[in-house]
Formats: structure tokens, sequence, C-alpha cells
């Protein structure tokens, strides 16, 4: 099997490029990333009370689960978020939405009972870890993906004798330094490529991400196109 | 020498095994069942918050922030502070039941959580959703694995490992005297082989030490896991540990 692996082959890393829109998308002046999170964490949680509230109409007790919303109500996630149900009886509901390119970030609302006013969310946490894993984005990950855009020096030759695309996620520390620990390779044809990416991983020199100006650990998924030699 | 230590292998636990495709309402033997599982999830939360706090000198925010994230129950912690932290975990299968914990000075995440207990499970469980049909057997389900994924002779790879024949970042080479480790997680598909898009590398001493056990593993290859006289994909955790 791979006893007779060759190295004689050319690779290449291609680096996730920006469209035209998420350029557009990096010059909008904008409040502060956290403050940013949080309304829309808050607007999450308004989303699912509302749902709540319509459960609660048709069968006389609050959902305890998002589940139970989805399969009576439609209900759906908000984009780039994840809001669960904490606790929910006949009577009152509390819940929870968490960010999930800010995981460090999440608003709580509740115990809210029947008839009381909606009260605010309360919301905590800080912004200092960026995870940049969903395939499909929401816009505002695209934005944060633009505006941390990676920046990677890879070589440019490594050995290789098979061909393919290998998805792999990894964590880059605050100085841009990948954390072996946690590598993690998603998606890959042949277990050959995914050793030849994991080595081109250990000599790639990054820059960090950064929010709000500050350098912050950040975890990313990164397609390596590994072309084999002739 | 290489050591090759054959970890965690799925856990045995009891509950009905449901056909993929059907979902019925639980019955309270099955519960019974998920809230344990659901209760191991959060001991093992609990020790990586602990180990985290030592590292960090407060506790992480979010499961995303370990190097090792728990694996197979949704987990959400609520609060997180240097002195308390508090956590929800749900089952995948059935909604409707969670288990929480809270420690330090972070409130139950519950109104109707005991005084004084750190930790309990509330909730009714409303359906019991069918096993993914990709579902891995590991300890995230209920599966019993009659026989785990049997790893080949191993002795071959080891030296060719050792001697460079096999791999090529020249550890031993460069480095002699080298110690180190790195603990995988992996799939070991029907047919025996590793699963090439579904590799984590859990902990390592180094880049080279996780390249080069990731070549003795694949190396060294399985007999598949089998189960009620069926080959299945099974989850794996294995450590190497290199001393030369």
């Amino acid at each position: 099997m791979a006893g007779s692996w060759g190295w004689v082959a050319a690779a290449m890393l291609l680096v996730p490029a920006a469209t035209p829109a998420d350029a557009a998308a990096q010059t909008e002046p904008s409040a502060s990333v956290r403050d940013r999170v949080f309304d829309e964490l808050r607007g999450a949680l308004q989303r699912l009370g509302t749902s709540e509230e319509a459960f609660r109409d048709r069968v006389k007790s609050y959902a305890s689960s998002t589940w139970e919303l989805a399969q009576q109500d439609g209900w759906s996630e908000v984009e780039g978020t994840t809001a669960i149900v904490v606790d929910a009886d006949d009577s009152s509901w509390s819940a929870a939405a968490f960010s999930r390119a800010l995981p460090g970030l999440r608003c709580t609302v509740g115990p809210r009972r029947i008839g009381e006013a909606a009260a605010e969310a309360t919301c905590t946490g800080n912004a200092d870890y960026l995870v940049l894993t969903e395939l499909v984005p929401s816009p505002f990950e695209i934005e944060l993906r633009n505006t941390n855009r990676m920046a990677a020096q890879c070589p440019s030759q490594i050995a290789s004798r098979a061909t393919g695309r290998v998805l792999i996620e990894f964590t880059l520390d605050n100085h841009g330094e990948p954390d072996f620990a946690g590598v993690r390779i998603t998606e890959s044809s042949d277990i050959r490529l995914s050793y030849v990416a994991i080595q081109m991983l250990s000599r790639c020199k990054f820059s960090p991400a950064e929010i709000d100006g500050h350098k912050v650990r950040s975890r990313r998924v990164s397609p390596f196109n590994i072309v084999a030699g002739q | 020498m290489v050591l090759v230590a054959l970890m965690a292998c799925p856990e045995a636990a009891p509950g009905q095994v449901r056909q993929p495709g059907t979902w019925t309402h639980a019955d309270s033997a099955s519960i019974a069942t998920f809230q344990e599982q659901l209760q191991i999830a959060l001991q093992n939360l609990k020790n990586a918050q602990q180990s985290y706090r030592r590292a960090h000198h407060t506790y992480a925010p979010s499961v995303e922030y370990f190097t090792d994230p728990p694996t197979g129950h949704p987990v959400y912690i609520l609060e997180a502070t240097a002195s308390g932290w508090s956590a929800v975990v749900f089952h995948e299968r059935v909604p409707g039941i969670r288990c929480y914990i809270h420690e330090g000075d972070a409130p139950s995440p519950s109104g109707r959580v005991e005084p004084g207990k750190e930790r309990g499970c509330y909730g009714s469980a409303v359906a019991l959703l069918p096993l993914k049909a990709d579902s891995l057997l590991s300890p995230a389900n209920e599966m019993v694995v009659a026989q785990p994924p049997q790893q080949r002779d191993c002795h071959e790879a080891e030296n060719r490992v050792r001697d460079g024949r096999l791999s090529r970042t020249d550890l031993f080479q460069r480095h002699p005297g080298f110690e180190g480790k790195a603990r995988l997680r992996f799939v070991v598909g029907t047919d025996g082989e590793i699963e090439p898009g579904n590799f984590t590398v859990l902990e390592t001493s180094n880049s080279l030490a996780a390249l080069d056990a990731m070549v003795l593993v694949v190396n060294c290859g399985y007999e598949p896991g089998i189960m009620n006289g069926h080959v299945v994909r099974v989850l794996v955790q294995q450590q190497v540990n290199f001393a030369y």
C-alpha cells in the first residue's frame, strides 16, 4: 500500500480568494465586531421568542427544543448563529444564542413567563477566537473572512505522487503559528494526499487573524490542491 | 522502539438499537440510558474545563476553545469566568432532554434545579430520532461493537519508519534520542483502510511526530470492526509513543 509511496512531484497550495462582492464588504464602515455579533444574537433570540409564543398558542406549552419548533412552526436557525432552548415548560422558557464565527460570544434570555414584558437579552464574552470553518458562511462571516484573508507563504514544491484536493482544518495562534494538536483532515480522496497536506501545513507561514485591531487565535478550513509531478 | 497503543474503542452501552429510518417516542428505560450518556459527556466536559483552567487561569467560554473538543453530543457553555462555569448538553437523538452542570459562582441554568446540586437532567423526551445512515460506532451513540478493529502486525512498518524508508520527516536521523508522542483519531472503514477524509491529530509533541504517527498507523493496517456479524465503520483513537 503506502510502502510504495514516491516523492517526486510538485504540489501547490491555493489560498481562498475573495470575490468582488467580498471586497466591497471589506470597505464598509462597521461597528465593533463584538457589538455587531451581539445584535445578531439578540435578533436570533427575539425570533426564537416569537416562535415559542406561536408554539404555545397551539400546544399550550412552550417548546422544549428547537427541533420541536422546526417541526411545528418551521423555525430555522438565523445564519451564522446557533440558538438553543435552555429550559421550557407550560408557563416559561429560557434560551441562549451563540455565534459560530466568534464562539466566545453568547447571549441568554429568560426565564420569560407568560404575559411578561420582553426583557433584553444579556450578552457576554470576548471576541478573542475566530472560527471560519463553515463552507457556506453567513454574509457577516464572509466579511470577517475577507478582513482576515489568509496570508500564507507555502512551499511551491513538495513531493507527491497523487493528485487531488484536501480540506484541512487547523488553528492558528495569535502569532500565526499553526497548532498541530487539533489539525483535522475533513475531505480527501487519498490518505497519501492527507499526509502531504499536513506536511505542507508544517512548512507554511501565516499571518494571524485580527479582530478590531487585535491579533487573535483562529480556526480555519483551507483547501490544498495537490498536483503530482511527472 | 516505537510503541503503539490502541486506546479508546467504542464503549459499550445498554439500550435499544433502533432501525435507521424510523423513530418512536422514547421509553423510560431508553431515556435513562440517554441521560447516562449525557452525564458522561458532562464529566468529559468538566475534565476539559479543569485542564483549560490550569493552562489559562479561566474557564473556556466555548468547546471550540478546547484542542480536543468533546465529541458526540452538542454541548453549550452558558457562562464561563475565572471562578465558575455552567453548561448544558443535549442528546442529538432525543430532543427535549438535557443535562446541566454548574460550578463555582456560575448560576444554575434552570430554576428547577435543586439548590446545591452540581449537575442533573431535566426536560422530557419528545422524540427518538433515527441514527443517521452513516453513523459511526463511537461513544457518541449507543451501539455495541462486538469486535473493534484489530491492528495488524506493525513490526515491519515500525522498522521502516525508524530507518527512514517510510517516513520523509527524518525526525530520528536529525534528533537521535528523540522521545515524543502523537494521539490520532480516525475512522477505520469496512475495508479495514483508514478513511482519508476523516483524520484528526488530537495531541502531538510536534508536527513531525504527527506525520510519523500518521505514516505508521496507515501502514500497520487494520482488520475492520465487526458488529452482529457485519463489518462496520469505527471511530478509533490511537496513541503512538516514540522513543529511540
